[in-house]
């Protein structure tokens, strides 16, 4: 684009030149309107309009099936967010998962970016890439290759376990076990958190260290008082993705249950629940209006999180 | 010797992974799939590649003023290649054959089938035909299909020739929403290698036969079957379950299984019936007992596999395909899954009776007009088509068993055709003699809010395979309370 550099005031003085000015702002923001138009557009037919029928559907009673007879039901649906059973269990799994997998997807993560940040580790750029490949695996693939390393008869976790006289539990068709045998699966993927603790490691400038070494300070002191603090922003934008990331936990549920959420409902997390809800019972009213309770609640933490940022992230060059 | 052991660590972890990316993957859980009863024709679509979900076929330009009826495939079969590619000649070929109506399929994988019809209801482009489809796919879309009643008085369609009985399969809360197309008896697969193995005979092939073991007659029951089953039943060490020396931790062989079905297909065998009477849920005679059986089956006498065992290596989710479990009781659109390319000595026997009744359950599958077809009588006139005249090529495609009689001997002959190429030779009397046993009520009738009822179905049926510590009984009472929950959903 050519900013015009001919445009010659009409006005003597700073008249002219804030007219000047003026046309060329009114330039850049219709180009760079015409530029963001394609996402514009996308967001708005792709998200905004989608987001807007849902929170209407949530007010009705619509089966897509049977489109003619929707009808308004009010605040029913969302009154009856307090009275589901299934939906308490759905919370609860989502839960309890959240509980053993977030902290677990953090701190695995940042136990690979020390060993592959060690400088005593040979051929680190080759264990960089091999512990990142697994993330590129499409997740139906990774959970069906899980689904055999941890069948419970012929899974080789099992086999191993047994070698050493352990039997090893019904990973799968247990209601105990099943939720471990997810983050277990979930921890193959962690290469992209890994990459980004990497990264923060690598910023944490090594004179901190070498004054802690002068000092006397030991590895553990070293890592909780220099490492975390330094790369607290990173933890705290992984923690962010992981939690937002648990309550959408829904493909590897979703292809171990057969959509069920088995064995005993187990696996039922909240958005297999509200699958469930929306496609399978076409109950689309009601789903939507689970689809705008997770969004608030999900909102809620991230807001919270946000808050306690102050307490325990570091921002080198301060929070803005 | 720090960069070592670091590196020791990190190898160690690599191998995990290679370990782990290495692992046979489990059988598709879908594919075993204790819940839906599901010919296996659409199941082995395992989505590890993208699929090109729908497909619809172009219409000609000079066609454009033909009265267009489009046939939506997927539901049930017929979304594998080979079969799209024989659906579009079949289509072709209908096409050619008149000049009225331009016959377009939309194919979905059968993985999306149920959300795309879903989607494509809710936006208003229905499509006219659905199909093929059994009573379970249906149950789904309740009220969503047209009573075909009015069209066959109006154009007399003949249905002389077909059992007033299969009628009733075609049937929903009493409106005709198909035509007679194929049905499914079913009986038990036997794998005679490995009753031979263990010293057994045959297993009876007429009903009302008795069955010898070591000199002894039995009935044909379920107290035999479980002897049997148990006979079969192998260790590693090669000791079956009616040893002492038998251990249930480490089976290599199983003697029995309901293959690919749910409760309501396990408990028909003990009597048919329907989980519902006046709007509440009740548990059918016998069913009990069925659920009973099955269940110390797997977890008190082993010789039924668990879903576990299902899902190893050993079974990799096709119980009688694997050839590692001797008998299974399934329908005749199991054909399609015997591998007989290993399973060369095998052959099919009558169902037990229970209480001095036999009950084979049945499967139909049809084609069905939406009611919110565009152009319900040039669907009809389609439909007539594909029952009629072209019907050969649609049962040669689908592998269903006409329910006509007048077309069953054609097909028997074409399925013994198959079987030779693998030189088994295989009695289909025992499909034709099943039919008079059939189900009646349906196992997969439709019941009060089908989709949430058939879950609660399902996950009991995964309970019962799934957890060892089951007690049966509380589990049905709990079964019986969230069905009448279910049920009173839609009363309100």
């Amino acid at each position: 684009m050519t900013v015009s550099q001919s445009v010659v005031p009409t006005k003597p003085g700073g008249a002219g030149k804030e007219s000047k000015g003026l046309g060329l702002r009114r330039r850049e923001a219709k180009w760079g309107l015409i530029f963001l138009s394609p996402w514009l557009l996308g967001f708005l037919i792709f998200t905004l309009l989608p987001m807007l029928a849902s929170l209407t559907f949530s007010f009705t009673n619509y089966n897509p099936t049977k489109p003619a007879e929707m009808s308004f039901v009010g605040l029913s649906n969302y009154a009856r967010l307090f009275n589901d059973v299934d939906l308490l269990q759905a919370i609860s799994v989502t839960l309890r998962f959240a509980l053993i997998s977030v902290p677990l997807s953090l701190i695995f993560p940042l136990l690979l970016a020390l060993l592959v940040n060690s400088k005593h580790l040979l051929a680190k750029n080759v264990f960089r890439t091999l512990f990142y490949m697994p993330y590129m695996i499409p997740v139906v693939a990774g959970v069906m290759v899980f689904g055999g390393v941890l069948n419970s008869e012929s899974g080789w976790l099992n086999r191993l376990l047994a070698m050493i006289g352990i039997q090893g539990p019904n990973w799968f068709q247990d209601a105990n076990w099943v939720l471990p045998a997810l983050v277990i699966m979930g921890f193959w993927g962690v290469g992209n958190t890994m990459l980004t603790m990497l990264s923060g490691l690598q910023n944490v400038p090594t004179e901190m260290y070498e004054a802690a070494k002068v000092d006397g300070a030991n590895a553990f002191v070293t890592f909780f008082k220099i490492t975390i603090p330094m790369i607290s922003p990173v933890v705290f934008y992984n923690l962010i993705l992981s939690l937002i990331g648990t309550f959408q936990y829904f493909t590897q549920a979703y292809v171990i249950s057969n959509g069920r959420g088995d064995p005993g409902g187990a696996t039922l997390f909240y958005n297999l629940y509200l699958y469930k809800t929306a496609f399978a019972f076409l109950d689309m009213g009601y789903g939507s209006t689970l689809a705008w309770a997770m969004f608030i609640v999900v909102l809620l933490l991230t807001v919270f999180l946000f808050q306690t940022q102050k307490r325990w992230v570091y921002y080198a060059g301060g929070e803005d | 010797m720090r960069k070592f052991a670091l590196s020791v660590v990190s190898v160690l972890i690599l191998l995990s992974m290679v370990l782990t990316a290495c692992a046979t993957p489990t059988a598709a859980p879908t594919a075993a799939a204790p819940t839906a009863e599901v010919k296996v024709v659409e199941k082995t679509v395992v989505v590890t590649q993208e699929v090109k979900v729908e497909t619809k076929v172009e219409v000609p330009v000079a066609a454009a003023e033909r009265t267009q009826v489009y046939w939506y495939i997927g539901l049930g079969a017929g979304s594998q290649p080979a079969q799209i590619e024989a659906e579009k000649v079949f289509i072709d070929k209908y096409n050619k054959s008149q000049t009225e109506i331009q016959l377009i399929p939309i194919i979905v994988d059968n993985n999306y089938a149920r959300d795309n019809l879903i989607a494509q209801i809710a936006a208003g482009n229905a499509p006219d035909i659905v199909g093929p489809v059994g009573t379970k796919g249906r149950g789904f879309f309740p009220g969503a299909f047209m009573d075909l009643t009015p069209m066959v008085e109006k154009f007399k369609y003949d249905l002389s020739d077909v059992d007033p009985k299969f009628l009733e399969f075609y049937k929903d809360e009493g409106a005709l929403v198909g035509l007679p197309f194929a049905i499914f008896p079913s009986f038990l697969w036997v794998n005679k290698t490995l009753l031979e193995e263990a010293g057994l005979d045959m297993l009876p092939q007429k009903f009302g036969e008795k069955y010898t073991i070591d000199g002894k007659e039995y009935e044909w029951n379920f107290d035999t079957l479980k002897l049997v089953a148990m006979k079969l039943t192998v260790d590693a060490k090669g000791n079956d379950a009616t040893s002492p020396d038998f251990d249930p931790t480490n089976i290599v062989q199983w003697g029995f299984d309901w293959q690919w079905t749910d409760a309501r297909g396990i408990a028909t065998s003990f009597g048919a019936g329907i989980p519902v009477a006046d709007g509440k849920a009740v548990l059918p005679a016998g069913w009990g007992e069925a659920w009973q059986w099955y269940y110390d089956g797997m977890w008190k006498d082993h010789f039924i596999p668990t879903q576990a065992n299902i899902d190893s290596d050993l079974i990799k989710g096709n119980e009688f395909g694997s050839g590692k479990v001797a008998i299974v009781h399934c329908h005749m659109w199991f054909t399609c899954c015997t591998v007989p390319e290993t399973n060369t000595n095998i052959d099919i026997a009558v169902v037990p009776a229970y209480n001095g009744v036999y009950t084979a359950k049945m499967h139909g599958d049809t084609f069905s007009i939406l009611k919110d077809s565009k152009n319900p009588e040039a669907a009809f006139k389609v439909l007539t088509y594909m029952l009629g005249e072209g019907s050969a090529d649609l049962y040669a495609l689908y592998g269903g068993m006409p329910a006509r009689a007048s077309q069953q001997a054609d097909f028997f002959a074409g399925l013994d055709k198959t079987f030779e190429k693998n030189a088994v030779k295989i009695n289909w009397q025992v499909a034709v003699d099943s039919m008079p046993y059939v189900d009646a009520p349906n196992h997969e009738a439709g019941l009060p809010n089908f989709a949430k009822a058939d879950d609660a179905i399902a996950k009991f049926t995964s309970d019962m395979r799934s957890n060892d510590k089951l007690d049966i009984k509380a589990r049905i009472d709990q079964l019986i309370t969230d069905l009448n929950t279910i049920y009173q959903e839609v009363k309100k």
